[in-house]
């Protein structure tokens, strides 16, 4: 959904609740701290905390561009990804069954690390729903995986001695059990 | 599309951390307490447990714990306790801590409450090493999902007599301050000998996690003669309750562990006085907060409920007959065996009854759904076993030391 930068000028919405009908959509403009800049529809926009609040709270103007410094792009497209699809699904029947198979599929190819950053995104743009999925998808990717592993993900330094680690495993071994052999 | 670094810095994520770390089951964040000293603090830290807690309580709601002995001496783990959840298919054993498991061929465990993850057994046993064959007995707080326990120090003696060694102790226990982790147990025991007037001596004590130690709360329970079924007791609501009677008259003893004020409350008229052949199972259980037994009358259970009365300074309180179980009869598999109910707890809006199976040695576990007034689900139970209790259960890392 980018759109060339030039793109902006065209822009004719008017905003605020004293804003006349119009025929187009209402569109809000975002850009990336990479430079690019996205058009959100606005139902889409306002389902991130962030984004509304910028709006909102002090009456902004929608022709005014949000700067979104902490997010890539190619982030957003996938928080677009997700956002859209939810709003669409929101008020259907098989809200929950859809919804599931599409995050069955959205996180299917995605890398521990992929979705530690979108966790990041999430949770700058105070997606509560989007922040909980991911979070559950992490969660449920580390569940069954060793120490080491964690550590690596999380990019956290060990400051066990060994006699530690070893003493923690001797006191808990049934946690230290049954773990994922295929790790990377 | 890269990836862009993880910020390393924990103060940064630390929300973030916390976000995935507490949809994480405790089997892996035992583990994980040895990923880094941060990550151990922050697991153990009450916050992390309150928020963990709360995302365990949503994905397994209506959990209890069941308690069993087996009745054979040749079983090397005779104790059971069993976790079962509502929409649960079977029982999942769980491992009692060694020494608890420990048999002299007569110990019987008493659960005297559980809660905040945390459970309170009460094992009694009469040992060879005790010369009088008295019995010995344990107070031991246990966290199945850690799988910690500690066993609490001996309780204080009672002075200048002996106590008794005829009657169970009552014991209850309550989770107090979700902040402080603060618990508290309570032992109500009496003396060997009564005074001439036929009552005995009461020592209550209270122990906390906090003060570590034993404390007799004075003038709790006067002198008198209130024949305690103790294996009736239960803790509900941060509230020990036990049946008892005085000169043939039954009530309900109840003690709350807040305040450690005592209240005696009389039974509904018709099971007040003895003899009561209506009055089943002599088992007082759980039922939405409140104490609860259970009555047959001309072919029907009904179920009475304790009821804080309204609109009154002092807690009075009522018994109304909540519901009738029908269709005990009927649950498949049963047919028209005699049905001996022994009812045991009240969650998730059903009725956990233990009914003893008719032909071969065991029972069998009925859920009875009180809305539809119908069984729900019924568990075969280990043959050759004798399962007595029923507790609310939550999983947490709250440790027990």
């Amino acid at each position: 959904m980018s759109t060339p930068a030039e793109n902006e000028a065209s822009i004719k919405q008017e905003s605020g609740p004293s804003g006349t009908v119009q025929d187009k959509p209402k569109k809000i403009v975002v850009r990336t701290g990479d430079g690019e800049v996205f058009e959100l529809k606005e139902e889409v926009a306002m389902e991130m905390e962030t984004i509304k609040t910028f709006f909102m709270e002090d009456n902004i103007s929608y022709e005014t561009v949000m700067p979104l410094t902490n997010v890539d792009s190619w982030e957003l497209v996938k928080v677009i990804e997700y956002c859209s699809k939810y709003v669409e699904l929101k008020n259907k029947e098989n809200f929950h069954k859809e919804l599931k198979a599409f995050q069955d599929e959205f996180v299917k190819s995605m890398s521990p690390k992929t979705l530690l950053s979108l966790s990041n995104v999430a949770n700058y743009l105070e997606i509560k729903y989007f922040l909980d999925f991911i979070c559950q998808a992490i969660a449920d990717h580390i569940k069954s995986k060793d120490v080491e592993y964690v550590r690596e993900l999380f990019g956290v330094e060990n400051d066990f001695t060994e006699e530690e680690y070893e003493m923690a495993k001797t006191e808990a071994p049934w946690a230290h059990e049954n773990l994922d052999k295929d790790l990377y | 599309m890269e990836a862009r670094q993880v910020s390393s810095s924990l103060a940064d994520n630390q929300d973030l951390v916390i976000e995935v770390l507490s949809r994480l089951p405790i089997k892996s964040l035992v583990r994980f307490m040895s990923v880094s000293q941060e990550w151990s603090a922050l697991i153990k830290s009450s916050r992390f447990i309150a928020i963990h807690q709360k995302h365990l309580q949503r994905l397994n709601p209506n959990l209890c714990l069941l308690y069993g002995r087996s009745v054979r001496h040749t079983y090397t783990k005779p104790h059971k306790i069993s976790l079962l959840g509502k929409e649960d298919t079977h029982l999942v054993a769980l491992d009692l801590p060694e020494r608890v498991q420990q048999d002299s061929n007569d110990k019987l465990i008493h659960i005297a409450g559980s809660s905040h993850g945390l459970v309170c057994l009460h094992p009694l046993y009469t040992s060879k090493n005790n010369p009088l064959y008295t019995w010995e007995e344990e107070i031991v707080v246990w966290n199945p999902a850690t799988r910690k326990h500690r066993c609490l120090p001996p309780p204080l003696a009672f002075k200048g007599e002996k106590e008794s060694t005829g009657d169970r102790p009552l014991l209850g226990f309550v989770f107090i301050n979700d902040d402080a982790a603060e618990y508290k147990v309570v032992r109500i025991s009496h003396s060997m000998d009564h005074d001439a007037d036929g009552k005995f001596t009461y020592l209550t004590q209270v122990f906390t996690r906090s003060e570590n130690s034993w404390r007799e709360v004075k003038s709790c329970v006067p002198p008198g003669d209130y024949d305690f079924e103790s294996h009736s007791s239960i803790t509900s609501n941060g509230v020990l309750y036990c049946l008892a009677s005085t000169k043939s008259v039954r009530y309900v003893f109840s003690f709350n562990l807040q305040d450690e004020v005592v209240h005696n409350m009389p039974m509904p008229p018709r099971y007040s006085h003895f003899p009561s052949h209506e009055f089943y199972g002599h088992q007082l259980f759980t039922w939405e907060n409140s104490a609860a037994f259970l009555t047959y009358d001309e072919g029907q259970y009904v179920l009475w409920v304790m009821k804080k009365a309204s609109g009154t300074q002092m807690p009075t309180w009522n018994w109304t007959a909540q519901i009738t179980i029908k269709n005990l009869i009927q649950i498949p598999g049963v047919g028209s065996r005699q049905v001996e109910a022994f009812p045991l707890w009240g969650g998730g809006g059903d009725l956990y009854l233990f009914v003893k199976r008719h032909v071969k040695a065991g029972q069998d576990l009925v859920t009875y759904d009180r809305a539809k007034t119908k069984p729900r689900k019924l568990f075969e139970l280990a043959t050759g076993s004798i399962y007595r209790q029923v507790v609310d259960y939550m999983q947490s890392l709250v440790s027990v030391f």
